[in-house]
């Protein structure tokens, strides 16, 4: 033990400890509401602008016989390793490095995190979608009528994005939608039912089938998760494949959560690639070839391979190979599907020792999170007048004016800086002084509105649905990479028109964002100002400082 | 403490009860040290919900140290839920309705900036005494694991006293 820190933390614990709340009556089963399964994380780093975003759920609930993180679980090389690598070494998932690094990337910002902890008993997320999948074949499955049936837990209907597009129908007595699936080539066929919104697309489907499919679709009992359509109801031809999590046009099979799948990723410019790394049945690798607009055959390692591309996100390419019961997916911005298939090729089996060594200089996003979170605050619920933005002149307060609850608060202003957007479209909203700040609007099954954020070479997404960026509690903030300062900052209505600081500074938002750049060990607190001239009450994110 | 009890409990109400009366103030401690005092009671009882929620909780061994990694992720899921929201980890650890002089702000402070894995780690190390390897079975990682979270814990700390 440390013999400076020890009294002193201690005594810091002892002052937490002493606050312990009583434990109170035993907990029933009504306190909380009960999912049938793990809560969804959403911890993953995201490749900025990349398509395929990984979401694994891990969990809550059971955390029992973890497999040492530390130990591969990888099988035996079925090719020669690289020099130097031996297989009883390999970094744990068998994360790979580059090897030559490719020269755009000398001089990438990487960060390497080694994903959720492996879990024993795999188990759906909670507040995230489970996919299953129904294939006719496992053979090219993209060429061939195949199914995808998505459950998640919700109380409220979640409304396809082309509403507008959609046909209403009646599915099971309720409300439902059948529209083209705006993302990829499927008719979509979406419904709430209990507490659960099923969402049904089907490729190469008619709309009978998808619509008897879903007239079917139900729950799936005890020994397993998600929905399932009724075999009945199964259209023709069609074979259930396997279930899972997923995001994007990304499938993790449940079972991979019994092993590592850590990430790295390397930004450079305009140029971006991350590894992802998944442990499954390699049977299962074809469905990664599903959800993608172009699928090519190719090799890497000597092993079949494929190139995947997105027509709404031409900067993307997707390399997918097995290799040693390892699903990898190499995927980059700004890469031709030529290079990108080199890049793979240079990859080689990373050590146990490499990946501590990366992870310990590289952290993840869930390391460097807290240290913003601890120093900022922001003050809201300020009504006044007088404020002149641009002139900064006569900050009158008016505290005649008493800040009323809004049933309606004025948030149009955030949703319009995502909603201008087309799918998969950027919009730089900020680029200065070693800052951008990148609104991106990336509609899937849920919408999902997302802000990139780059502070002197360290970049990282702030993504949430709509009801996330609408409540005006929602901030976003990054270090830079040296750790020395930060990047803070927020969407907010247009009646937000004056940011001032408790340093005495003022900041003017534009395109409905404020942001700051500060030491990072400094404490500041943001104070939001309106000059509509009546009360605009911005509902508190946070208690307000004291 | 009042239990509100009735006739219709059986063995397994009784069951749970016991496992509550005897495990629950260690957990609701690491709880609050882990995630503070506003937000430890849920985060304790949902834990405990969960664990017991399971059919065969009552073979679990060591159901301690299984109640305590419990609780460890569900704080851990809090957190992510909360990330963007900032402030939360000062909040967290900071006495709240507390006229106690804090017994040392800034690293108060860095204590907040922990991680949950990190403060996990640190509250067992330095509040429990526990060993590297006390706390990897409590919480079911490996040693290195606990070793390199505890460096990183540390370097933190230690800007804090400098």
């Amino acid at each position: 033990m440390n013999m400076q820190l020890d009294p002193h933390v201690k005594a810091v614990f002892d002052d937490i400890v002493a606050h312990t709340p009583d434990i109170g009556p035993t907990p029933s089963g009504d306190v909380v509401h009960l999912h049938p399964g793990r809560s969804p994380q959403g911890r993953r780093w995201l490749a900025v602008a990349a398509a395929a975003i990984v979401v694994v759920g891990v969990g809550a609930l059971v955390a029992i016989q973890r497999p040492d993180a530390e130990t591969p679980d990888v099988a035996p090389a079925t090719q020669p390793p690289s020099p130097g690598v031996e297989t009883a070494a390999v970094a744990p998932g068998g994360m790979m490095l580059f090897d030559p690094l490719p020269e755009t990337l000398a001089n990438a910002v990487v960060t390497a995190d080694p994903g959720p902890d492996p879990v024993a008993i795999p188990a759906a997320p909670e507040r995230d979608w489970v996919l299953r999948w129904y294939t006719a074949t496992m053979d090219q499955p993209e060429l061939h009528p195949h199914l995808e049936v998505r459950a998640v837990s919700t109380n409220h209907p979640i409304e396809p994005l082309t509403v507008d597009d959609a046909t209403a129908i009646t599915v099971r007595g309720g409300d439902g939608w059948l529209y083209d699936d705006p993302f990829r080539s499927g008719r979509s066929v979406a419904f709430h039912d209990g507490e659960t919104m099923f969402v049904l697309t089907g490729y190469q489907l008619s709309d009978d089938d998808l619509l008897l499919a879903a007239e079917n679709t139900f729950l799936a009992d005890s020994s397993s998760v998600g929905a399932v359509v009724d075999s009945a109801a199964v259209p023709a031809g069609l074979v259930e494949r396997a279930v899972g999590t997923g995001f994007e046009s990304q499938f993790l099979p449940l079972e991979s959560q019994q092993h590592p799948s850590p990430m790295m990723h390397w930004g450079a410019g305009e140029i971006s690639v991350f590894l992802q790394t998944i442990t499954e049945d390699s049977a299962l690798v074809p469905l990664h070839r599903l959800g993608y607009d172009t699928v090519t055959d190719t090799t890497v390692h000597d092993q079949p391979a494929f190139v995947t591309t997105i027509a709404s996100q031409p900067t993307y390419v997707g390399v997918t190979w097995s290799q040693n019961g390892i699903t990898y997916l190499l995927g980059s911005n700004g890469l031709v599907s030529d290079l990108a298939v080199d890049y793979a090729n240079r990859l080689r089996l990373a050590t146990s020792s490499e990946w501590s060594n990366l992870v310990d200089e590289f952290p993840s996003r869930d390391d460097l999170d807290p240290a913003i979170a601890t120093d900022t605050t922001i003050v809201f619920e300020v009504p006044v007048t007088g404020v002149d933005a641009e002139t900064e002149s006569t900050t009158v307060r008016d505290d005649s004016a008493t800040p009323t609850t809004s049933e309606t608060p004025h948030l149009d202003g955030m949703i319009t800086t995502f909603e201008n957007l087309g799918t998969g479209e950027s919009l730089t909203l900020i680029d200065t002084d070693g800052v951008t700040v990148m609104a991106r609007y990336e509609p899937t099954t849920t919408a999902q509105y997302c802000v990139d954020l780059s502070l002197d070479g360290f970049t990282g997404p702030a993504c949430g649905d709509r009801e996330a960026w609408s409540d005006g509690q929602t901030t976003f903030g990054i270090p830079s990479l040296d750790r020395t300062h930060k990047l803070v900052g927020q969407i907010v209505p247009d009646s937000v028109n004056v940011v001032t600081t408790s340093d005495g500074r003022t900041i003017t938002p534009v395109s409905n964002v404020w942001w700051d750049t500060t030491p990072i060990d400094s404490t500041t607190t943001y104070t939001l100002y309106t000059a509509d001239g009546a009360p605009t009450e911005v509902p508190s994110p946070i208690d307000i400082d004291e | 403490m009042h239990q509100h009890r009735t006739p219709e409990h059986n063995a397994a109400d009784e069951h749970v009860d016991v496992a509550w009366r005897t495990h629950a103030p260690a957990a609701m401690r690491f709880a609050t040290a882990v995630v503070g005092p506003i937000d430890a009671h849920d985060v304790a009882t949902t834990a405990f919900l969960r664990v017991t929620q399971q059919p065969d909780w009552t073979d679990i061994e060591h159901f301690d140290r299984y109640l305590i990694r419990a609780v460890r992720n569900e704080a851990q899921d809090l957190y992510r839920q909360r990330r963007r929201r900032w402030q939360r980890d000062l909040l967290a650890v900071r006495p709240e309705a507390s006229t106690d002089p804090l017994p040392d702000v800034d690293l108060l402070r860095a204590v907040a900036s922990l991680s949950v894995k990190q403060r996990s780690v640190v509250f067992l190390a330095y509040w429990h005494d526990m060993t590297e390897a006390e706390i990897a079975e409590t919480l079911d990682v490996t040693r290195s694991t606990v070793h390199r979270t505890l460096a990183r814990a540390r370097i933190a700390l230690r800007k804090a006293l400098t």
